[in-house]
């Protein structure tokens, strides 16, 4: 049976080109089916054409058929009933107060009967493990456990099909990865179809049947992912480096053989190449001496009730024009300590020194002024309207400087963050990569020797990852010191100086990258778990690549 | 499923309510505020425990006292003198009297509010509602969803405003003002654009579909109906016995004697009162018992 056939379907938004072009698609009954590709390329247009109830206003040609028959045939109770769908933030998505109303809001829409909806409800929180938080109110939860209960709101309704898209994008590592488990399970053991766009593919490949990859609103690859074309790799950086670990280093190697797409065939590819060999090891780089202390945190105690402490006693020291993280698992103080350190909260017990002054002994009109700046986790939170250069203008209205000289750091500061082309959008319409820069942007108007940075690879691919980190370095070359709180294990190895790990309310390691991550044993990156004991120490992609060409090439 | 009085049926968990405002609010009659007094400090305990009793002792108590001052220094009228003033004002035995016994009825008001807020819970009020309108009853479900949701994203923009210098909490007052408009202008902005994705994840989920239903369930038990009957009963009896229940403080103190009418009030009203928290460790007790 075949749930979704589009025939040459053409869309465009009134008033502009053509955001998908031409596309042939047909997707089965149970399939899994990933759908990849850069912001703008018109993944989200496409899914949501799958689901009539959300169809964008535009100029449509082609046909799109839905469970084997014309779209218009479809009604919308067939429609709401049938097709589940999941949006990006797991906040916006919860209409309701607790977790039990929100369950039966679907089902009371489509006229349950009471007896029924009870049922339902209770079947769909048994199979989601949804017991324990039946009855809380929905503002309790954490992001995870909304996103969750989104799914499982959509689920209740029983859908042949479920539509996602980027549903994991703004969770960490753990609930993301439950979030995924349990899609598997319900495409796999129920026979529900999957149809999920994402960033973070390295999860999603192994699961899926099918990966379907947009550009500029046309199918460049629909099939299997092992099965890419070299050619398409070689073209499209951002395919490539969206896929996962095992299956960038095969083609960066242009192995022959089969395709790896987790770690387990990652480590079988590793050992098939290296047994036995006698390995050359690669120098280790020294660490240039730096001395200056930027940040220094001493015995650090931080409670936000007076009982239960989020820190205990932390201590960090961090050097003038590092790069440095701090890791570590949902709740262990991370964020708080980030904002401790810069002053959004009041240091009671212990202390803190930035550039050899007790944070407390800043007044807020000294910290924020070419000392301190801090990037919130939602950028929206900086940005006002009606234009980017507007917003940007704002942030330096309260410094006495002419508006030339305004102009003129608007001007520099945008060209290094390559917003230029942005500064007369509204903020809310342009991409959450771009709304990133903007926000640098907006922070580093202020001129900051310090920047601190909460998460700020949160729904980022991994193309607009690497040119953040690109410019967070140059930062880091003029002397300004950055500080992030991350749970991307795979971008703090690759581009940061030093990482520490938070847990409990205490920083139980502090090391530089590449030890942090080579020295642990299980929080590290996918290229270590990859090669671990099959390679000596490599942590990164560029190292396991570097490492193959000089041992492969002889 | 809550368990206890806090399972109540909505229904009379209302009634409940509404009956003990009434007598409380009806009358001045120290016997009648004494008994809502009594059964108000045993409820409110049972619910909160020691929080309960900190709470009276820290607070409703010199509130009491405070309320009991203001009306002796105030308020002239009655026949006792205690004692004159510089100024010619007397303070009276009366006034005494009459504002400690207002200064009770306000506690215990407040005490029974704190039950209020225990038994009817939120999910219990929109049952209410959902039976006049269940459109109504969604609209209060989202609005109590919504209302969180405000203020922690304005904490959020508080936050990252003042974390790139612009603080609605320091500087000149004009400063503040302006800056402060800022971020109410960002969380208006951002909730009118977030309220687009709640409006698609309502329609994608079949919100405009005829024929919408409720699935909010609370079985009608035995305890329910006596608190009905109970309720209805005290309401009726206080009300039309009422002379038999006075009490006036100006100019003399004069509380009608005990009659056969004034203690049916009053046992009535005390069973009513205590009916709940009787209920509620009578049901805990039995499940320890059995056990």
């Amino acid at each position: 049976m075949v749930d979704f056939k589009l025939k040459n379907l053409s869309f465009s938004f009134p008033g502009g080109e053509d955001i998908l072009k031409n596309l042939d698609l047909e997707i089965k009954r149970g399939e899994f089916v990933v759908l990849c590709g850069k912001s703008g390329s018109g993944k989200t247009t496409l899914l949501r054409l799958l689901k009539p109830q959300l169809k964008p206003h535009g100029k449509q040609s082609g046909e799109i058929q839905i469970f084997e028959k014309n779209e218009n045939k479809v009604s919308l109770r067939e429609s709401a009933s049938k097709i589940g769908f999941v949006m990006q933030n797991p906040e916006l998505q919860c209409v309701t107060n607790t977790v039990r109303s929100e369950l039966s809001f679907g089902l009371e829409n489509l006229g349950f009967e009471p007896e029924k909806a009870r049922l339902r409800v209770a079947e769909t929180a048994a199979l989601f493990s949804l017991e324990k938080i039946i009855d809380k109110n929905v503002c309790e939860l954490s992001g995870g456990q909304k996103q969750f209960l989104n799914l499982a709101a959509a689920t209740a309704m029983n859908p042949q099909v479920l539509i996602l898209d980027e549903p994991t994008s703004q969770l960490d590592p753990v609930s993301a990865q439950r979030l995924i488990d349990a899609l598997s399970m319900l495409c796999r053991e129920y026979g529900v179809t999957v149809i999920i766009s994402e960033h973070r593919l390295e999860n999603l490949i192994p699961l899926c049947d099918r990966l379907i990859v947009l550009e500029n609103g046309r199918i460049i690859w629909n099939g299997r992912p092992e099965k890419i074309p070299a050619d398409i790799l070689l073209e499209n950086d951002f395919l490539r480096l969206s896929l996962p670990l095992p299956m960038r280093v095969h083609s960066a190697l242009s192995l022959p053989g089969d395709v790896p797409t987790d770690i387990s065939g990652g480590r079988k590819m590793m050992n098939s190449l290296f047994e036995g060999k006698a390995l050359t090891l690669s120098e280790k780089k020294k660490e240039s001496e730096k001395s200056e202390t930027a940040v220094k945190v001493k015995n650090l105690f931080y409670s936000y009730d007076g009982k239960e402490y989020v820190l205990k006693g932390l201590n960090l020291k961090v050097e003038k024009g590092s790069f440095f993280a701090l890791l570590g698992s949902n709740g262990a103080g991370k964020t708080t300590l980030l904002s401790l350190i810069g002053g959004l909260l009041k240091t009671k017990k212990g202390k803190i020194e930035l550039f050899g002054k007790a944070v407390s002994k800043y007044s807020s009109q000294e910290l924020y002024r070419e000392n301190v700046a801090f990037l919130p986790q939602n950028c929206e939170s900086l940005f006002a309207g009606p234009t980017v250069f507007e917003d940007l203008e704002s942030v330096l209205k309260n410094e006495k400087i002419s508006k030339e000289e305004v102009k003129d750091r608007i001007f520099r500061v945008s060209e290094f963050c390559e917003i230029k082309n942005l500064l007369s959008v509204h903020p809310y319409d342009i991409s959450g990569g771009e709304l990133e820069r903007a926000a640098l942007a907006a922070v580093l108007l202020k001129k900051p020797k310090l920047l601190l940075l909460d998460e700020p690879t949160k729904g980022l691919d991994n193309l607009f990852k690497k040119e953040l980190s690109k410019k967070l370095r140059s930062l880091c070359k003029n002397g300004v010191t950055v500080i992030m709180v991350s749970h991307d294990t795979e971008f703090c190895a690759e581009y940061c100086d030093e990482c520490a790990f938070v847990f409990d309310g205490e920083c139980v390691l502090q090391k530089n990258s590449h030890d942090f991550f080579s020295d642990n044993c299980f929080y590290t990156t996918a290229a270590s778990k990859m090669t671990r004991g099959i390679l000596p120490s490599t942590v990164t992609e560029s190292e396991v690549l570097e490492f193959c060409k000089k041992n492969l090439m002889c | 499923m809550k368990t206890g009085a806090r399972g109540l049926h909505p229904v009379s968990s209302l009634l409940f309510f509404v009956s003990v405002f009434l007598v409380t609010l009806l009358t001045l009659n120290p016997y009648v505020l004494s008994v809502s007094l009594f059964c108000a400090v045993l409820l409110d305990v049972r619910f909160r425990g020691k929080k309960a009793v900190k709470g009276i002792f820290s607070f409703l108590l010199p509130t009491a006292v405070l309320i009991t001052l203001f009306n002796v220094f105030f308020a002239h009228y009655g026949v006792t003198v205690l004692f004159t003033f510089k100024s010619g004002n007397n303070v009276t035995f009366e006034a005494l009297v009459c504002g400690a016994v207002y200064a009770f009825r306000t506690v215990c008001m407040i005490l029974w509010l704190f039950c209020f807020n225990e038994i009817l819970s939120q999910e219990k009020f929109l049952f209410l509602f959902a039976k006049v309108s269940p459109r109504l009853s969604l609209v209060l479900s989202m609005v109590l969803r919504f209302l969180p949701l405000l203020s922690d994203n304005a904490e959020e923009i508080g936050r990252a405003q003042r974390g790139i210098g612009i603080d609605s909490k320091s500087g000149s007052l004009f400063v503040r003002f302006k800056n402060s408009l800022r971020a109410v202008s960002i969380l208006i902005t951002r909730s009118l654009e977030h309220a687009i994705d709640t409006a698609n994840s309502m329609t994608a989920r079949g919100y405009s579909l005829k024929g919408r239903t409720n699935s909010r369930r609370y079985p009608l038990r035995f305890v329910d109906v006596l608190l009905i009957v109970l309720s209805v009963l005290s309401c009726v009896c206080s009300i039309v016995f009422i002379e038999s229940v006075e009490a006036q403080f100006n100019p003399v103190i004069f509380v009608e004697p005990p009659s056969v009418k004034g203690a049916a009030v009053c046992v009535l009203f005390f069973a009513l009162c205590v009916s709940p928290f009787i209920f509620d460790l009578s049901e805990e007790k039995l499940w320890s018992i059995s056990n």
